[in-house]
């Protein structure tokens, strides 16, 4: 369950801009999950309520937006969203692909006062 | 007052991850990392490729939860290995294995092969700094893994089709695997790491390229 490695991460990159910007309170962390990252929302909400107790965060609530995933055709170079278990352009019929978008998680912003 | 931060949550683990690179790249040694679920034979096959190219230039960081068995079996092969033991973390990261980096003597060594714990999920999204990912799935696993752990298979630069000697007993369906990972780019092959089937053309892919 690497959502406990995700939340450290999370929290070390909110702490760093939070001293960065001299922010007293951070209201909210907005995350940016792509839907094939493997990082559950869920546990990782649980996991950040747990974390945050008695630290600098314990009022910040998390957010979370989706990325879609999405590819580039690597013969054509459109790019298109594919179903997970058929990758076909529907510009040139390729079936090979680089991932542009879906894999990864980002801390995208914070509110904060 | 919102802020822009656009980080990457795994921003840390990749600038670590190339530490790691540059010191084993500066030795002109390269990083291979195994991963698979457990039990695929990520272990025995790293001993069939240590039994077919000889152990002189190789090391092995072995990582498993608990207990050093793996490491064992490794350094039986005459290869030197360190075992970590992550005590419940669910994959390695990059700064776990700054505790492994000095037990080894690097004059001779061109290959460190790091034997990841046993996982589909969390280790696809950890790099560790390896110039050749190698993703080891099993014929007891089924042929429907590279559908249900995409972004495992994606991320791999060698898939390789383990337990091949089991095929005439169990129900899976080699061209429907074959079919599966036919979109990733990546090199595949099938190998019994028991009987060293193909073992030597999965050394070919490693040390030739």
């Amino acid at each position: 369950m690497h959502e406990r490695a995700v939340c450290r991460e999370i929290m070390d990159i909110c702490m760093k801009a939070k001293e960065e910007y001299q922010l007293e309170v951070i209201e909210s962390i907005t995350l940016k999950i792509g839907i094939h990252s493997c990082i559950h929302k869920g546990q990782l909400e649980y996991l950040f309520q747990i974390s945050k107790q008695d630290t600098c965060f314990e009022n910040t609530q998390l957010l979370f937006e989706d990325i879609d995933y999405e590819v580039e055709c690597l013969n054509c170079h459109q790019t298109y969203k594919p179903s997970l278990d058929k990758h076909i352009c529907p510009y040139c019929s390729s079936k090979k692909y680089h991932v542009i978008n879906g894999y990864d998680c980002y801390v995208d912003s914070i509110d904060g006062h | 007052m919102k802020i822009d931060l656009n980080k990457d949550v795994h921003a840390s683990n990749n600038a670590k991850a190339l530490e790691v690179h540059e010191f084993f790249s500066s030795k002109g040694i390269k990083i291979i990392n195994l991963v698979g679920s457990p039990g695929s034979g990520k272990t025995t096959i790293l001993e069939s490729i240590i039994k077919y190219h000889g152990s002189d230039d190789i090391g092995v960081i072995e990582g498993d939860l608990f207990g050093d068995l793996d490491h064992q079996r490794i350094e039986r092969l005459g290869v030197q290995s360190y075992q970590l033991n992550t005590e419940g973390a669910c994959h390695l990261e990059a700064s776990f294995l700054d505790e492994a980096l000095d037990h080894f003597d690097y004059d001779k060594m061109k290959y460190m092969f790091i034997d990841n714990i046993g996982n589909l999920i969390c280790t696809a999204s950890y790099y560790l700094g390896e110039d050749l990912r190698i993703i080891v799935s099993s014929t007891t696993e089924g042929n429907d893994k590279p559908y249900k752990y995409p972004k495992m298979f994606y991320t791999s630069d060698i898939v390789v089709l383990n337990k091949i000697d089991l095929l005439p007993y169990i129900d899976f369906d080699v061209e429907k695997f074959d079919k599966a990972i036919e979109n990733f780019e990546c090199q595949s092959i099938h190998v019994c790491a028991k009987t060293s089937e193909n073992i030597d053309k999965l050394c070919e892919m490693i040390f030739d390229a």
